[in-house]
């Protein structure tokens, strides 16, 4: 695997991926404080995102959100960056070709 | 994916990137920028696609003057769609003679994944189910969908010669293609805008002129599709 590989996965397969960076695909759920943030990723199951301050901010106004962080626990990840993919995103149809990339992890992916 | 670009073998220089055995020629990213370096001569793009990561010259235009380079509206952290041509110097990869633009639809993203998946597997299985039902224009090219190549050598509606391999099928098409020309059209010109090796491409001609899809005109050298 590359030293730079961030392989986007989703909530299912956090823990095989602890100390792991990332990228989750889904939808900004909450913002419970100023350091927290959650996501409802593309496979429906909850992520918890730690943050700063600046950076939970940054998700306020984010519909859907592509999330690159470090894997702390397989329900909790560590904010790096986000992409904000707008709000014209079918999530189930994301999780599928998430799916299908995971199934070629090591050889495509 | 950049991965795959980072492990492709090249038998020689000179010779073809291979891709799983594969040769490619242009290829197509959806890539994250993690940085832009604007230079005297070129732009140089850094790109992440989640599976490693690539840099990316793009020429600059040589009458431009000034350090910042006009034409650059790509932003750093923005997702682009890049194509260009495998090359190393001082043995590090880069893609090269790059074309790259914003992505402005996210779903983009994902299309490129599927897209990735599928021609890689096609490449390895070829066409899924019968070779006479062309449904996408990776079933009728193969190896040349857009994934690894930005110019498809054929056109995806001609299902007359689906039934047949690849290279026959990518030289008719190409002749197709063309203006027709009493005199046909020279085998090596043919031979470059498909993609094959030399072996590859003499057996394809073989069985095309034995099958009479095509036939020799002025000279041994030149061949025309038989109507």
């Amino acid at each position: 695997m590359s030293e730079f590989a961030t392989p986007r996965i989703n909530s299912a397969a956090l823990g095989q991926y602890e100390k792991h960076t990332i990228r989750v695909v889904g939808k900004v759920k909450e913002i419970p404080d100023s350091t927290h943030a959650v996501l409802e990723a593309s496979d429906s199951g909850i992520v918890n995102i730690n943050a700063l301050p600046m950076q939970v901010e940054s998700l306020r106004n984010v519909t859907y959100a592509e999330i690159i962080g470090e894997v702390v626990d397989p329900v909790t990840i560590r904010y790096q960056s986000h992409s904000d993919l707008g709000s014209n995103i079918d999530l189930k149809l994301v999780d599928e070709v998430i799916q299908q990339c995971m199934r070629f992890m090591g050889r495509i992916f | 994916m950049i991965k795959q670009l980072n492990e492709a073998h090249q038998p020689h220089t000179e010779a073809p990137w291979q891709i799983e055995g594969k040769d490619v020629g242009h290829v197509s990213l959806v890539a994250q920028v993690v940085q832009v370096k604007p230079q005297a001569t070129n732009t140089v793009y850094w790109l992440d696609d989640s599976t490693g990561r690539i840099e990316a010259r793009r020429w600059r235009d040589s009458g431009v003057e000034t350090e910042e380079d006009p034409i650059d509206n790509i932003e750093s952290n923005s997702w682009v769609r890049v194509t260009g041509l495998m090359k190393t110097y001082n043995n590090k990869r880069h893609l090269s003679q790059v074309a790259i633009r914003p992505v402005t639809d996210p779903n983009e993203i994902w299309y490129h994944l599927a897209d990735v998946i599928v021609v890689t597997l096609m490449s390895e299985r070829g066409a899924p189910g019968q070779p006479s039902q062309s449904h996408t224009q990776a079933a009728s090219n193969g190896l040349t969908a857009s994934a690894y190549t930005a110019q498809s050598s054929g056109n995806s509606g001609n299902s007359e010669y689906a039934g047949l391999p690849r290279v026959q099928r990518a030289i008719l098409e190409w002749i197709q293609a063309q203006v027709p020309c009493d005199e046909g059209f020279h085998i090596k010109v043919i031979s470059r805008s498909v993609q094959a090796t030399e072996d590859e491409f003499a057996q394809a001609l073989d069985q095309l002129m034995e099958n009479g899809h095509v036939f020799t005109t002025t000279n041994d050298t030149h061949v025309a599709l038989a109507q």
